[in-house]
Order: C-alpha cells, then structure tokens, then sequence
C-alpha cells in the first residue's frame, strides 16, 4: 500500500541516509531481500562456471568412444565398499566387460572386487583449452579406468562431458542471442520512443503483430528454410538471430515506454533546473533508472531462448552434431524406446530446468529490484 | 462498442493478410521451385526432363510470374476455391491432407485450454487470498519448475514413467483397435482416454503461467480501495471475494484469451512430433525437413489463422464481461 | 461510558508488522464521539489519521492490527456498549455494524466503487444486506437516496456504471451509500481532499445537512483546519499516531496551545488574512516515517518550542486546560498545577 516503508530499515541498519544510497545500492539491498533471487544466482554462477572450465572439469573429451562402456548408465562414486570399509578417498566400482549370451553384444558388468579411486587433476586425453592452451589435466578421473558420472549414449561418449560442453554452447546462444535480441530491441524500441507520433505508432502495431501469431512453428519453418550445405557455425549464427528475434519485443517495448516516460520524469527536470549538463543527467539519473529495467527484461528473454534454442535443437532444425548443445544431447533421446534403455539420456535436461529456473529466480529479484520503493 | 468491434475486425482482417505474405514467403524461401525439384527427382528416376518440358511446366503452374501474382493466385485460390496448393510429399492437395488431421490438433488445443483455466483460475485465486501460505508457497515452487521443463522434456518424462509403470506406450491417441476405425463414440471414448497425457505436456507450462497471472491481478484487485469500501458495507469476505476482486481479475484473463491459444498452438507441433500423435505436429515437422514447403506455408497459415481468430473472440468476450469497454466511444 | 457517547475510543494502540517486527502506528489515543456531534480529526498527511478510522469498523490492511485498547460502541445511548477491538475481524458482529450502524466514506471517489458494477446495485446491495426489503424496494430506496444527495435524474443514475459520475457525482454516490441504512456514526475519511474547491463546499453543505435532517454523529477527518471550521463541533489534532490536543472547534481556533496545532492553524489562509498580510506559513520539514519516530514527542524536532533534554525523551503528560481542553506538551506541564492548586 505505502511505498517508501520497505527500503527505509535497510537503510538504517546500514546507518545511511536514503539520500546517500545510489539507485544501485538500493537496488542490491532488495535484490538481496529476495532469497530465491539469491539462490538463483548462485546456481547460475555454477552453470557458468562449468561452461567456462567445461574442457577440465570433464574427465574426458566429448568426441571420446569408450568402447568398454557402450550405451551403460551412471557410475556411482562411493566412499563404502562392499564389506562396508570406509575409503577416505572415494571411488568407483571397476568395469569388465562380457558378451551377452543372447544378443552377443557386449555389455558392461560392475566388478566390486576391483575398485578405481577417484583422484584429481589427472592426465588424460589431450585437449584445447578454449582452443588455446594445449594440456591434458582434467579436473578429476579415475585411476586405473574410467568414470562415466552420467553414464555414456550408444557411442560410449560420457554424457556428463558432453553435458559441461553442451553448457557452454547452449549458454553461449542464449547469451548471442540475448545480445542480438538487445540491440534489435533497443534500436526499434530505441527510434519508437525517440521519434514518436505515427512511427512509434507502427512499430507497436508491429511488435502486436508479432506476438499475436504462434512463435515456434514460425521458428521451425525458417530454420527448416536455412541452406543444408551450411557449416555448424553459419547455422550457430542463424539459429541465434532467429531466435534473437523471439526476445526483442519486450526490450522494444521497455525501452520505448521507458524512454518516453523518462523525457518527462520528474527528476530530469530537477536536474536540469539544477544546472546538469545532458550527458551528467543521462549517465547519473537516467541510465540506472533505465538500465534496471533493461536487465529484467533480459532475464526474461534469455530463458525463452534457451527454451527455443533446445526445442529447435531437439527436432533436428537447430543446431546439429559436431555442435553440442543441451537439445542436440536430447535429441538422441527423441523416442521411447531410447529413453527406456538409457533414461540417464535425459540426464542433459536438468540443466536446462535448472537454467531457466535461475534465470527466473534472478528474474524476478530483479524485476522487485528495480523499483527500489515499490512493494 | 460497435466501433470497437470493427476496428478489432479491421486488425484480425489486416493480421491475416500479414500472416499470408509471411507463409508466403516461407513457400518460396528455400531455393529452387516446385519444378526444379520435380526435375530433380525424374533425373533420379533415370528419366530426365527437357528444358523445354521444364519451361512448360513453370508456365502451367504459374511459377514465370513475378511474384506478387504468384501470390495473389495463391491467396485467391485459396480464399475462393479452398485449394493451398499441392503437396509434393504426399501427392494430395495440401488442403486435404491439413483436413484429416486438423480436427485433433484443435481438439488439443482446446481441451488443453479449457483444462487450464478450469484449474489455475481457483488455484490462482486462491494463492492470492492466502498468500504466502504453505499452499500458496507450494504451487508457486511448482509453477517454477512447470514453467522451466520445456514441453519435450516434460513428454519424454511422462512417456518414460509410462514405460516403467505401465509397461507401455503412452504416445499417440488412440489404442490399436481404434487406430484405424471410423468414428464412434467408443473412439471418441478412447480418444478422451489418451488425450490428457498430451494435455498435461501441453498445459502445464501454460497453467503455471496463468496461476502467477490470475494470483497477481487478484492480490492487484484486493489492494483496491473499492475492496475496502465494500468490506466497509458490510459484505461476507467470501461473497465480497467473488463479486468485487475476482470478477474483476477475470478481466485481463480474459483479455489475455488469445496469447494462451497462440501459446498452445504454437507448443502442439512439438508436442505432437514427441508423442507420435496422429495430429498436425508430425506433419508440420516433416514438410519442413523435406522442405515440402506448400504444406508448410499452409501450416503456419492455419496455425496462425487459430490464434487471430481466438484473439478476435476474446476482444468480444471482453465487451460482453467489462462495461467499460462497452460503453466506450457512447 | 460518559452519558450523551456513541463512541469511545481508549488508549488504541495500532501496529504494523514488518518481517516480524511491531512498528506503532497509532500509540495510544482516547477519543469520545457525542451524539449527534461531528468530531474532526486532524494532521498532517502520514499521521495515521486513515489507520485510526479503519481500526474503528476492524477495516485494517492484514498486515496492520489492533495491538491494545478499547472500541466502545453503542448506537443508541440507551443500548449497552460493545467493544469492537476484540472481535473477530470479518465476524458476524462486525458485519452486521459495517455500513449498518456506522459506515464510512473514503477519500478516493474515483476507485471506492467497483467499475464493472452499476452504481445502483452497489448501492441496492448494502440496503438488502441489512434491511428486510425486496429488491424492487431496495431499488425505490436508492433512488431516493440518489435524489437526497443531489444526483440529478437519479431513475436514470441507478442504472449507470461509475465512470459515467464524475469525481463530484461519485463522492455524493457514495454518501448514498453510507446514508443507506441510516447508521448512527458516520466517519469520513478526507471526503473532499480529492475535488474541486466548489464541489468541496458542495460535499461539506450535503454532509452537514444530512447529519442534522438523520440525527447522525460523525467523525471528520482532513488534513485541511480550513474545512473543520466549517463543519466540526469537537477537533482532535493528531500528530504521528497520538492525539496532541483537543477540545471544542472554538476553544482551538481562538486559544490554540499546542506548537502544532499553532503551525497548522497558520497554514490556512484566511480572508482577513489579506488585509494584516501576514505570510501564509507552512510547517517546516515533513512528517517522518514510521521507522524514524522520533523519541519522546515526536514533534520536536519541527518544533520552535522545543526544550531540550525534555521534549527529546518523553511523551508529555496530559495538561488539562479547561474541563474541555486538553493538550500534551512541556510548555503547559506548569499551567495546569496552577488550574488544579
Ligand atoms: N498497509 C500499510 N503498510 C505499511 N504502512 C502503512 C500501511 N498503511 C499505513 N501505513 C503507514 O501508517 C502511517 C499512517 O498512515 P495513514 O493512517 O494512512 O495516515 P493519514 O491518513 O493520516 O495520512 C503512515 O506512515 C503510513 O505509511
Ligand atoms: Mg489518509
């Protein structure tokens, strides 16, 4: 009902006058105040975390065939063996493999008389980091054999590495993709507001238009449309200017209304009588008050990206193999009779829930944020 | 209100035009035209065609013209004779081929529709009367998570637990016996029967939505002075919640009737690719992959032609429940 | 109860819960409302003035509560006494007082009636809620209503949905329904902050008329002394959730004794006042918030007539003026052990 009431304690905790605290503070004190907000961030810095260390935190190379461990489900990691002693460092059970006596394929069968501790920063198979620094650490592995935490697909690559790889693309399309979506967005937004009168007028029209019709089979068709002979980075780049193009109208939209609200707000006129020059009032008073609003709305888009990137990847239109996103990962899992045999396939669709559930976590912590004296 | 009316036909009118050029578009873009890959696939038969039979063709068909009479035939065929054009794929015209399997796709779009209005509206209205209870915490934490599962994950979930519960499959429509059979109402019976596992898939993100949607324009309305002022009559909180707040709130649900109908549409092909449903889902996805780009175009037409028409109906039904509206422009 | 009293508010006290944390609102007041008088209750905006009124029909926002004191209410003098403070807050008892025996006018005509309903049946419902009366009976008396209070053409009026009224037409809607049921208290709440200047003195003249022609009490409030002169019998000033003087409308325009009830008094301008051209003056700085109340009387530091070490650390006690004038602070702590030695 009133608004000023609930930054104000905080401010006096913190033993600061409202007037001394800059829109940012005011904005982190209630972002803070949001405990889910919180917990989405740091599940976020986690997922960006293995994006980024995504080649050393994986115990193998994505592209890797264990031919010892085809199509078989996730290795536990334990710390009591079979006759319950306690191993301070932990392990996993080792592997042989045995012909089925029916289908004559070979499968792998857990051998708990032999045990393959779990240790870290192993050698093992050489690689790039970020295509730069050539090593051949990985984060951890097992001595002696292998570990497959998320099991392996029917190649016998580990889905755990190809999960953290997978993490790296999908973000980073979400993250082009958000930035296209941005630009476009504050360009239109940006000429609506600025000019007003009948272009502003069309442009809404069109942004109506645009999410009146149903996105996603709109998508689909112009991806299905992109030229088959094209390599995986011009469909990269492809996929993410389509879908760049689900994410811009709301940060049209903000920009334009906020752009057109902010020209006649009150501060600005304070400051101007107050003898600021343009440029002060623009970085000082508007462009916080502005920015808050831009990033909310770019936590909104972000996940709806990410959920059309996998979508479009997941039927085959997005992106495809070598490229490894969280949807070119589901789309081995496309029918029942895989996911019956290996549900751990599925395993790459958690990061995607966890994903989007932090984006919109830190989404709506923002959006309380960003108006500092509002409920 | 009658100006009101028009102007919201006016827009449906001009959306649909829009959306046609657009489908339009989508025909044309990949490269190559009908005849060219007609010729393909008789030089792949070992009975190559001649130029000059090639020309004829393009003739025939039409395809020499420039394109925007291209699309004035497209469009007036259409429009007049109900013909969408040919699809290469299943060698029958488009219109048909949509036809057969149009009547499911609708049929689950809207009894998804239906189901999540009938169930987020109470749930919504409800978390907003007790906020912050423990139910109020509970379907909030579970609209979180229904809005992050992208609608094939949550499929390939239900389908797998199905596969372990069950032991089968919980993909298509209908049993076996009535795969095939005509109409009946033991069909109808069996198609109700396998209808909700895709109405959950489809409706779940959806009602998560709608619940936050109907819970925030509630707890907006109880805010309201005039809330307060009827309190202040002497009114039960039950009757004064459902007069005053409620009706209230099922204002901009309402208006929002037509974003949840795109919102449906749009996730159905999807979700009718990942079930194996026997609706437009697989259909679209495979006229895209085999870039059969009549039946696409005509998909994303209909697709889009559903939702304008929604949008139209809920302007109506907005004049119908909210005076303001209707009294506009008297 | 004192004879002659409808109602009798003693030492209410209102908090707000914040995460947890009780913050007053309302610290203690004592107020009695005679028959038959109008009771202006006045401060500046943020005093909790509205929260005050609200606690009086139990109308509170759910996270503001009546933490002690008593509401005595009787709505005729030879009925015994009831005490809302303890009752359950949407309860029968409650219920069948709300816009029955006391009702309530709100200072927002603009949003106190719902805009999807007409303003007729708005009305037309409170009357069949309490009233044993048919529908088309419940009708004839809106219309009536309508008539008393000035709506033109009120066969018509009935039938129309709120945004067809303007500000105007809906304040005196609105006292139609309050007047519905003929209810022994009126409260008011700024019912004229948010109109014209000349519809504020048609408001006033309607309310003032009505009162006498029903025999109502009612309690005014308004931040504006301007308006109490024209319509109170008895004025509470009211500073930051305490009453800090009061007594009959006569005794605090002519002999006003405390700094702010002086300060709000000069913020009115006066006709006269043209002529001496004394400076209209407006209270230096503004109300604080909740969470800054300043300890002791929370004026002080507005105060021109603050003593330190005295004002800074203690609510004054009751001075006594007269047998009807009373007032809280320091400057009079000694005039009142004159009065009584
Ligand atoms: N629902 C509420 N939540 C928090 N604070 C409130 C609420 N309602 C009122 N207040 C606070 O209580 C104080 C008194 O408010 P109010 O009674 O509306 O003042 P007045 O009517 O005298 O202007 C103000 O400081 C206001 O901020
Ligand atoms: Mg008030």
């Amino acid at each position: 009902m009133t608004s000023p009431v609930l930054a104000i304690p905080k401010l006096k905790k913190s033993n600061r006058r409202p007037e001394m605290a800059t829109q940012w503070q005011l904005m982190w004190w209630k972002f803070k105040k949001h405990h889910m907000a919180l917990v989405g961030m740091i599940m976020l810095s986690l997922l960006v975390f293995s994006a980024v260390f995504a080649e050393i935190l994986s115990p193998e190379i994505p592209t890797e065939r264990n031919n010892k461990y085809l199509a078989s489900g996730p290795m536990g990691i334990h710390f009591f063996d079979s006759e319950w002693n306690f191993h301070l460092r932990p392990f996993v059970y080792s592997r042989s493999t045995k012909r089925d006596p029916v289908t004559l394929r070979k499968i792998a069968v857990v051998d708990e008389t032999k045990l393959w501790p779990i240790e870290f920063f192993v050698t093992g198979s050489p690689y790039k980091f970020w295509g730069l620094v050539e090593t051949d650490i990985h984060f951890f592995g097992a001595k002696g054999g292998f570990v497959h935490l998320f099991g392996t697909d029917s190649l016998g690559r580990d889905v755990f590495s190809r999960s953290l790889y997978a993490t790296r693309i999908s973000l980073s399309v979400g993250l082009v993709g958000v930035t296209f979506a941005f630009i476009l967005g504050a360009i239109i937004g940006g000429i609506a507001g600025y000019f007003g009168g009948i272009i502003d007028n069309l442009i809404m029209r069109l942004i109506e238009f645009i999410r009146s019709i149903p996105t996603l089979p709109l998508w689909l068709a112009l991806s299905a449309a992109l030229p088959r002979e094209w390599s995986s980075l011009q469909v990269y780049l492809a996929i993410t200017v389509i879908l760049a193009m689900i994410g811009w109208t709301h940060l049209a939209r903000t920009v334009r209304s906020k752009l057109l609200a902010l020209r006649e707000e009150d501060f600005t006129v304070a400051a101007r009588l107050s003898g600021c020059t343009d440029m002060r009032i623009i970085l000082r008073h508007l462009l916080p008050a502005f920015m808050s609003y831009m990033i909310v709305d770019v936590t909104i888009a972000f996940p709806e990206i990410l959920l059309a990137e996998t979508s479009l990847s997941f039927l085959g239109l997005g992106l495809r193999e070598p490229a490894e996103s969280w949807g070119v990962l589901l789309f081995a899992a496309q029918n029942v009779r895989s996911i019956s045999h290996m549900p751990w396939l599925l395993i790459p669709g958690l990061f995607i829930i966890v994903a989007v559930l932090a984006f919109n976590f830190v989404g709506d912590g923002m959006r309380d944020a960003a108006d500092p004296y509002s409920k | 209100m009658i100006r009101f009316v028009f102007s919201r036909f006016v827009y449906m009118v001009l959306t649909m035009a829009a959306v046609s050029v657009i489908a339009f578009i989508l025909i044309q873009l990949p490269p190559g035209d009908f005849a060219d890959s007609y010729a393909n696939k008789r030089q792949q038969a070992g009975a190559p065609i001649t130029t000059e039979e090639l020309d004829n063709m393009r003739h025939q068909l039409g395809l020499d013209q420039p394109w925007h009479i291209q699309y004035g035939s497209w469009v007036s065929n259409m429009v007049l004779r109900g013909d969408m054009g040919y699809s290469w794929e299943w060698r029958r015209p488009v219109a048909d081929v949509i036809g057969d399997r149009l009547p499911l796709t609708l049929a689950l779009a809207f009894s998804t529709l239906f189901l999540m209005y009938l169930i987020a509206i109470p749930i919504g209205i409800y978390s907003a009367v007790r906020q912050y209870s423990a139910t109020d915490h509970l379907f909030s934490t579970a609209g979180y998570v229904g809005l992050a599962t992208p609608n094939f994950l949550l499929a390939l979930i239900l389908m797998y637990l199905g596969q372990k519960w069950f032991g089968q499959s919980v993909g298509g429509l209908f049993s076996p016996e009535y795969q095939d059979a005509p109409w009946s109402w033991g069909r109808v019976g069996n198609l109700i029967e396998h209808l909700w596992v895709p109405v959950i898939v489809l409706g779940t993100a959806g009602t998560a939505y709608l619940i936050r949607t109907v819970r925030a324009s509630t707890l907006d309305e109880l805010d309201k002075m005039y809330v307060m002022a009827a309190r202040a009559g002497g009114l039960s909180p039950m009757r004064l919640l459902l007069k005053y707040p409620v009706r209230m709130a099922l204002n901009p649900i309402v208006a929002t009737l037509g974003w949840r109908l795109t919102y449906v549409i749009s996730g159905a092909p999807i979700v009718g690719v990942v079930m194996s449903l026997p609706d437009t889902g697989p259909l679209f996805l495979h006229s895209l992959l085999n870039q059969d780009m009549y039946l696409a175009g005509g998909m994303v037409l209909i697709y889009c032609a559903f939702t304008i028409i929604g949008t139209f109906i809920s302007d109506l039904l907005l004049i119908l429940i909210d005076p303001r509206i209707r009294m506009q422009g008297n | 109860m004192k004879k002659g009293v409808l109602l009798e508010i003693r030492d209410l006290h209102i908090t707000l819960d914040f995460d947890g944390d009780d913050i007053p609102i309302v610290q203690g007041i004592d107020l009695e409302l005679p028959a038959g008088k109008v009771l202006a209750l006045v401060g500046e905006s943020g005093c909790g003035k509205s929260i005050t009124s609200q606690a009086l029909l139990r109308l509170l926002p759910r996270e503001v509560r009546i933490s002690s004191g008593e509401i005595n209410f009787r709505p005729t003098e030879d009925q015994s006494p009831i005490d809302i403070a303890p009752l359950n807050k949407d309860g029968k008892e409650i219920r069948s007082i709300r816009g029955n025996q006391m009702s309530m006018i709100f200072q927002e005509p603009m949003s106190s009636f719902s805009p999807i309903h007409k303003i007729g049946d708005q009305i037309g419902e409170v009357i069949q809620l309490h009233l044993k009366v048919t529908k088309a009976e419940a009708r004839r008396r809106v219309i009536d209503l309508l008539d008393k209070v000035g709506i033109p053409d009120p066969e018509q009026a009935v039938d129309q949905y709120p945004h067809s009224f303007s500000g105007g037409m809906r304040q005196r809607a609105m006292i139609a329904k309050s007047l519905a049921c003929n209810p022994s208290i009126l409260i008011a709440d700024e019912p004229t902050t948010a109109l014209d200047v000349t519809i504020q003195a048609q408001i006033l003249e309607i309310m003032r008329n009505l009162k006498d022609e029903l025999r109502m009490s009612m309690i005014f409030i308004t931040h504006d002394l301007g308006v109490v002169a024209q319509i109170a019998d008895e004025v509470a000033i009211m500073y930051m959730g305490r009453i800090v003087e009061k007594g009959p409308v006569s005794e605090i325009f002519n002999n006003p004794q405390h700094p702010y009830t002086v300060s709000l008094l000069s913020a009115i301008p006066r006709l006269g006042d043209l002529s001496d051209r004394r400076k209209l003056t407006s209270i230096r700085g503004s109300v604080p918030s909740l969470f800054e109340r300043p300890p002791g009387c929370a004026f002080h530091p507005r105060c021109d007539s603050f003593i330190p070490g005295r004002c800074d650390t203690q609510f004054p006690p009751t001075s006594q003026l007269s047998p009807i004038h009373e007032v809280h602070c320091f400057i009079h702590e000694n005039t009142e052990k004159e009065i009584s030695s």
